[in-house]
């Protein structure tokens, strides 16, 4: 076999895989975000050219003065990067300190907080509405006999609690695999460069600051870049345990689109549904690119 | 030679058309007591009785059915009898998704039932489904809470309110009235309850949004004044979750189904019932929301003589009798009343009130997107965003967008 | 004397701060776990005990007695799982391995397009799927949530595959053909051991995707309960007016037990695997 042609031969599974079943379907939704549809008669539908488009930023819901797709959008955004400026930080934090050599049963400990991660994310969010429950939950209870609250009190009630709490439980889930990640990147650090420094007399912090993390930083924005991407798309977690709620509080892109598809009858639409979310594959195309070219340039640097 | 060829393939044809006819696709909820076992049960007995017949049963958990409908729908495989929520039936009708009944509902058969339930599943003039299973509502309190705070069984809206005020010692622990606050189904119909006991209504019999009219407006202030008394971070409990609360005793009283009651009883709650008084600006001293569950054949279907058959053999009386023990749900069927295992003081309220029912969601052809635009207004009211008159405009105004 | 005391300090401090770490991440396990065990005939407690008050194995023989098919579904969760990482792995490690190892034209955007391709989900592109799976006429069978998870699962999995392979020396592979070996043979021979670790990786990570994600996808694309991963089954112990959260919870705690297992046995490998070093 010629060696020009293996690697073709090699790829050719992935290149069907990503052309049927990404590319082709990515397709069809842009195409349908031409037309209007409703999902009870998807074949029965009308070519509305941009009108969906328009919608986007003409269709104010609730608040007549805002668009429903611009709000949803920068909720996410918000929520976004609430949850991922946590995952990064407690996940670093969480690698440091699993690393270090003042503790005693790393082995242990790094097994169980990996955990979660093989816990699916709607039964995980089921896990936590009960943990926080004002009346049965651990986490009340605790708090309770501690004295640091006098009463129950609810985590979920409130729009800006609930936007909180969800945020947290969606960096809960998304911890452990940030946390191997950074061990990983962290233990690719050759000792010798530590050992350097120490000789010339530099304390743990600064080795820290120094040595830890400029070298840690590439995996730090690959990895903060890839939970980006995937925390745009975070349902379930939201959906058990608010659906969207309190009065939209939490009421992010997925949670919008999925209501335009299946709750709006008369409002909402397939076509409509699809326009927002070439609109999210567009938006998230464009902060990645932006991402990338920000480490390109820390790079250089 | 071509004959016999012909001959073969009309034969061939014959035996597909007739093997087509003997097999009934079915589409059934489990979760919510339903599960595979009882309905499978059933349909085995049917085919039994009915041979040559088969009976494909296809199951989908309640949350997912309405999905799984319209997808089945929209692909062109619908089954032949779906089991739907009747307030379903304007949108699937509108659609032409299911047939109308009447011509198949006897007059003997409408008989059985409570006038109210037929109710429920008409629309535009037609009945669009045989009940199946129906639910009412009461409240449910706690016998030792109410001795101990010395209150008596309201009879109307202002001893409600007196009831919940006195019931509710948040410093013991104890929560007056149960009331679910989540962005969920059920908070919308607990709302209802007390929507429907003061005379009012989502839309009026020509489908337009009243539900702003002072009757709806004062229901959801007396909701929001309720809510002073129930138990803390009420917008993030449903109905669902109040049963367990209800169980630790720590609450007085709150509206849910009998089973429920049933289950606190055993878990050693002095249990006792009450109809939900009417409100003041109703004509009826009590009222519940009637919901009902029914069974419905698809327009896509071959079978329909078939599939009338199985359905009135699931809902003969003996069947249906069976199944609403089993199940615990409230007896549709007039006669039901007198049998001996419905004349418990569990059941009376429930059934008692059917006299004073309104159906659930008549003329509401998105109830989905209803049901958003109520939970948005009964949320703004309880967070304080608005009064309850501007929350409820909002909401009729959606609605009758909605509606249109 | 002064560097030994703050060095016992730290120690004691860091364990503290592992203990709380570990408190938040395990919390609604642990609640999970008292609720499961809790007998279900017993009233509920407002507030929460901190520590079970009795424990009962019941919940979890009642668990199968209220949803029969309990079995099944695990099963089937099982074979989704299995069946997503060994697809995942069949395509990604060639994958890998000619995006690594070749340079040919369509290999720098083939590579954007592997991690391009981490952002979509399942709920995004689930109608078009329907569609094609049904035009193939795989629907309502096991492959069909197979190859619809396997799809979202190989970009992350041909990225790492890549990464690693990237640290090994060539080499090694040059020794191989040297000896006589062709192509397929260094990679089965050569490559494929010392690429464990990534494999490792992989395999767990398609599999909890495949165990715990697929629930939407198996929901579109499967009619037959029989096929259902283990949502389905849970479901069933959600009343219509009243959950049974203990043998929910039993069910839940069993379900998430063996892919937590599974993982336990191969996490070492995992960080190694996921170390690639080269994710830069």
């Amino acid at each position: 076999m010629r060696r020009k042609t293996v690697p073709y031969i090699l790829i050719i599974p992935l290149l069907i895989a990503f052309f049927a079943f990404i590319g082709f379907p990515l397709y069809k939704v842009f195409e349908t975000s031409f037309y209007k549809a409703s999902f009870l008669n998807p074949l029965a539908r009308q070519f509305v050219g941009i009108e969906n488009y328009k919608w986007l930023f003409n269709f104010c819901y609730p608040n007549p003065d805002v668009s429903y797709f611009l709000m949803a959008f920068g909720r996410s955004l918000l929520w976004v990067a609430c949850s991922v400026i946590l995952k990064v930080i407690l996940g670093l934090l969480a690698a440091l300190l699993f690393d270090s050599p003042y503790l005693i049963g790393k082995k242990v400990y790094r097994s169980l907080i990996i955990i979660p991660w093989a816990i699916p994310w709607a039964m995980a969010a089921m896990m936590w509405a009960w943990t926080l429950n004002p009346e049965f939950g651990i986490f009340n209870s605790i708090l309770l006999r501690l004295g640091v609250i006098s009463s129950p009190t609810s985590f979920l009630a409130s729009p800006s609690a609930a936007f909180i709490t969800t945020f947290v439980i969606d960096a809960w889930a998304g911890l452990p695999f940030m946390i191997i990640m950074f061990l990983s990147g962290l233990q690719s650090i050759p000792g010798s460069l530590y050992e350097a420094a120490r000789l010339d007399g530099a304390s743990e912090i600064r080795q820290l600051f120094k040595i830890t993390i400029p070298m840690i930083k590439p995996v730090m924005l690959t990895v903060s870049l890839l939970s980006m991407v995937w925390t745009f798309n975070s349902f379930d977690i939201i959906w058990v345990l608010t659906q969207g709620g309190p009065l939209r509080a939490t009421e992010t892109l997925p949670i919008a689109i999925y209501n335009t598809s299946f709750r709006m009858m008369r409002f909402g639409g397939i076509g409509k549904a699809s326009a927002m979310t070439i609109a999210q594959v567009l938006l998230i195309t464009l902060i990645s690119i932006f991402y990338i070219k920000t480490m390109r340039e820390s790079d250089k640097a | 030679m071509k004959k016999l060829v012909g001959v073969m393939l009309v034969m061939l044809l014959f035996a597909g058309m007739l093997l087509a006819a003997q097999t009934l696709r079915v589409l059934m909820p489990i979760g919510g007591g339903y599960t595979i076992e009882d309905q499978q049960a059933i349909a085995e007995e049917f085919e039994k009785d009915n041979p040559g017949v088969k009976i494909e049963m296809e199951f989908v958990g309640w949350d997912n059915l309405w999905n799984k409908i319209i997808t089945s729908i929209g692909s062109g495989s619908a089954p032949d009898i779906m089991y739907i929520g009747s307030r379903w039936i304007p949108a699937l009708a509108d659609l032409g998704a299911i047939i109308p009944l009447d011509a198949y509902i006897t007059a003997e058969k409408k008989s059985l039932y409570y006038d109210t339930v037929w109710d429920t599943v008409q629309y535009n003039g037609s009945y669009w489904g045989v009940v199946r299973a129906m639910s009412t509502k009461a409240f449910i309190y706690n016998k030792d809470l109410f001795e101990k705070y010395n209150v008596k069984v309201p009879t109307n809206w202002d001893e409600l309110l007196e009831a919940a005020k006195k019931l509710h010692n948040p410093k013991f622990g104890i929560y007056g009235i149960g009331m679910s606050g989540k962005r969920f189904v059920s908070t919308v119909t607990q709302f209802q309850q007390y929507l429907y006991a003061n005379g009012g209504l989502i839309v009026d019999s020509t489908g337009k949004a009243i539900i702003n009219n002072e009757n709806g407006v004062q229901a959801l202030e007396f909701y929001n004044e309720l809510a002073n008394y129930a138990q803390s971070g009420m917008l993030e409990w449903k109905r669902e979750d109040l049963i367990k609360l209800f169980e630790t005793g720590k609450l007085g009283m709150y509206i849910d189904h009998v089973h429920n009651a049933e289950a606190a009883r055993e878990k050693g709650i002095n249990v006792g019932l009450f109809m939900i008084p009417g409100g003041p600006l109703s004509d009826k001293p009590y009222s519940t929301v009637i919901v009902t569950d029914c069974i419905s054949i698809s327009s896509q279907s071959r079978n329909v003589e078939l599939a009338v058959k199985f359905m009135n053999y699931m809902t003969s009386f003996e069947k249906q009798k069976e199944w609403d023990l089993k199940l615990g749900f409230v007896p549709p069927m007039v006669k039901e009343k007198d049998l001996p295992e419905f004349q418990t003081d569990l059941w009376k309220p429930y059934i008692d009130a059917i006299q004073y029912g309104t159906p659930e969601a008549i003329n509401i052809k998105d109830w989905e997107g209803v049901q958003e635009a109520i939970v948005d207004a009964i949320q703004t009211v309880l967070l304080e965003q608005a009064t309850a008159q501007e929350a409820l405009d909002t909401a009729a105004y959606i609605i009758n967008l909605l509606q249109r | 004397m002064r560097r030994r005391h703050s060095r016992v300090i730290k120690k004691v401090v860091y364990q503290i701060l592992a203990i709380f770490f570990v408190a938040f991440m395990l919390l609604p396990i642990y609640q999970m776990l008292v609720t499961a065990l809790r007998p279900a005939d017993l009233p509920w407690q407002a507030p929460a005990p901190l520590f079970p008050d009795k424990i009962t194995l019941k919940n979890f023989s009642h668990a199968f007695q209220l949803v029969p098919r309990l079995p099944r579904y695990l099963l089937n969760s099982f074979i989704y799982g299995i069946g997503v990482s060994l697809l995942s792995i069949a395509i990604a490690i060639p994958s890998g391995y000619a995006l690594a190892r070749y340079k040919f034209t369509i290999r720098k955007p083939l590579m954007i397009f592997v991690i391009y391709a981490n952002m979509f989900a399942p709920i995004m592109l689930l109608v078009p799927i329907y569609t094609i799976m049904k035009t193939i006429g795989i629907i309502d069978t096991y492959f069909s949530v197979i190859l619809a998870g396997s799809i979202f699962t190989i970009p992350l999995s041909t990225w790492l595959t890549v990464s690693y392979m990237q640290t090994i020396p060539k080499e090694i592979e040059e020794a191989g053909f040297v000896d006589g070996c062709n192509q397929f043979n260094v990679i089965n021979r050569v490559v494929l051991p010392l690429m464990a670790p990534a494999l490792v990786a992989i395999f767990i990570y398609s599999f909890i995707t495949g165990w715990s994600q697929q629930f939407i996808l198996a929901l579109v694309l499967i009619k037959n309960d029989k096929l259902m991963p283990i949502a389905q089954g849970l479901y069933q112990f959600f009343s219509r007016s009243s959950v049974r959260w203990n043998e929910l919870m039993a069910a839940i705690l069993l379900s998430t037990a063996i892919p937590i297992f599974l993982f336990l046995l191969v996490q070492k490998y995992i960080v190694k695997g996921l170390t690639s070093g080269s994710i830069k």
